[in-house]
């Protein structure tokens, strides 16, 4: 059975702490980074199915991330999360490719079912527990 | 599923092309009277109240009267809770400000070629004492259709591709936005008749509400709008101010 990989970055290490536990109870196998180059270094050596992603950080945006992601793998689905949501920011990281944008702050468990969304409309059956 | 936005002066303009869209994308289709009749019936209102708020005349100090304050909060109450069933063309040139914070809903212009019409001129008086800007400014819009120059049929096919663009799509974030203008609708609706002046800022339960009536002196009006703030659906939190800055700096500062 294929373990759904997912590659959670956001500058603020307490954001990756709190979600990872979530996402592997989901049977996601997660890694997680601070820094959106080495997220990026990352992306270009594993396929990932599913993103998320922060976009504020100060070495590259999030989304400088999402065009990384469809450059090498357009099937994964990359999921924005930020603080600084606006309907302008929402529709450009739409048209770049987003699979969905969620603001902060947001309960973990909207980003499971967001992430059960996304493993489904990979062909992924989400796990019985979810 | 997205929903769009069609605001045109001339009132036969814009239902021409909302009727074709809504027909062309299977959507529901509301124009500004069937806003107010949907309104009058839910609120229970006499329909000739909520025209009134449409008067050019009886702008007091450049804004609407007390009475007409309270039938446009309506509306958009109303509004809110039309784009929320998702597959819409409204017609009609209420609520800019609650269409631009939703990112799946299309905003689109409709100009006319020839010469303007009575109403139309009534129309872009009302936005401009409203809204405070001018109803036919490109900027507010994502498409602006010249019907002078593009035929009907052509209008339809530019309204729909447009839309299919995924950033019109639905998105959590777009939805939650959604849900939180529909809440601060509500409690602008409840407190309105007593504060004309009342603005509600709203997210995830948590409410922010302004009057310059709930200054510092008046705490026991300040509590009492409180607790029947807190008594909605769906409000977990109330805050009040009686300090537009204030207001704006929490409120706002917390809610992009």
């Amino acid at each position: 059975m294929h373990t759904v990989q997912v590659l959670l970055l956001d500058d603020e290490p307490i954001v990756g702490q709190r979600l990872k536990g979530g996402l592997e109870k989901l049977g996601c196998e997660v890694e997680t980074f601070e820094n959106p180059l080495q997220a990026m270094a990352r992306i270009a050596e594993k396929r990932f199915d599913i993103v998320i992603t922060d976009i504020m950080m100060a070495e590259a945006s999030g989304l400088q991330v999402l065009e990384a992601v469809r450059k090498t793998t357009p099937e994964a689905k990359v999921i924005v999360i930020t603080g600084y949501a606006t309907t302008a920011l929402a529709r450009e990281a739409m048209e770049k490719g987003a699979y969905d944008m969620i603001a902060k702050p947001f309960k973990p468990s909207d980003l499971r079912a967001l992430v059960i969304r996304a493993m489904q409309d990979l062909g992924i059956p989400a796990p019985p527990a979810a | 599923m997205s929903s769009i936005a069609i605001v045109s002066a001339e009132e036969a303009l814009g239902r021409e092309i909302g009727l074709a869209v809504a027909s062309e994308l299977d959507y529901r289709l509301v124009t500004l009277k069937e806003l107010l009749a949907l309104t009058a019936h839910d609120q229970g209102l006499p329909a000739v109240q909520l025209e009134e708020v449409f008067r050019t005349g009886g702008f007091w100090r450049g804004r609407l009267t007390k009475k007409r304050l309270c039938g446009l909060a309506r509306l958009e109450e109303q509004l809110c809770r039309l784009v929320s069933a998702d597959r819409l063309v409204f017609v009609g040139y209420v609520g800019p400000e609650l269409f631009s914070q939703i990112s799946h809903v299309l905003r689109v212009l409709i100009l006319g070629g020839k010469e303007k019409s009575r109403e139309g001129e009534a129309a872009r008086k009302w936005f401009r004492a409203v809204y405070g800007r001018d109803l036919e400014d490109a900027r507010q819009y994502d498409l602006t259709v010249n019907r002078g120059t593009i035929e009907k049929a052509e209008a339809v096919r530019i309204i729909r591709d447009t839309l299919r663009h995924h950033k019109f799509s639905p998105m959590t974030y777009s939805r939650q936005c959604l849900v939180n203008l529909e809440l601060s609708s509500r409690v602008k609706t409840l407190l309105v008749d007593a504060f004309p002046d009342v603005s509600v800022k709203a997210h995830d339960g948590s409410v922010w509400v302004y009057s310059a009536a709930l200054n510092r002196g008046r705490q026991q009006t300040a509590a009492e709008v409180k607790q029947k703030v807190l008594g909605l659906e769906g409000v977990r939190y109330v805050e009040v101010y009686g300090s537009r800055k204030r207001f704006d700096e929490v409120a706002c500062g917390q809610i992009r």
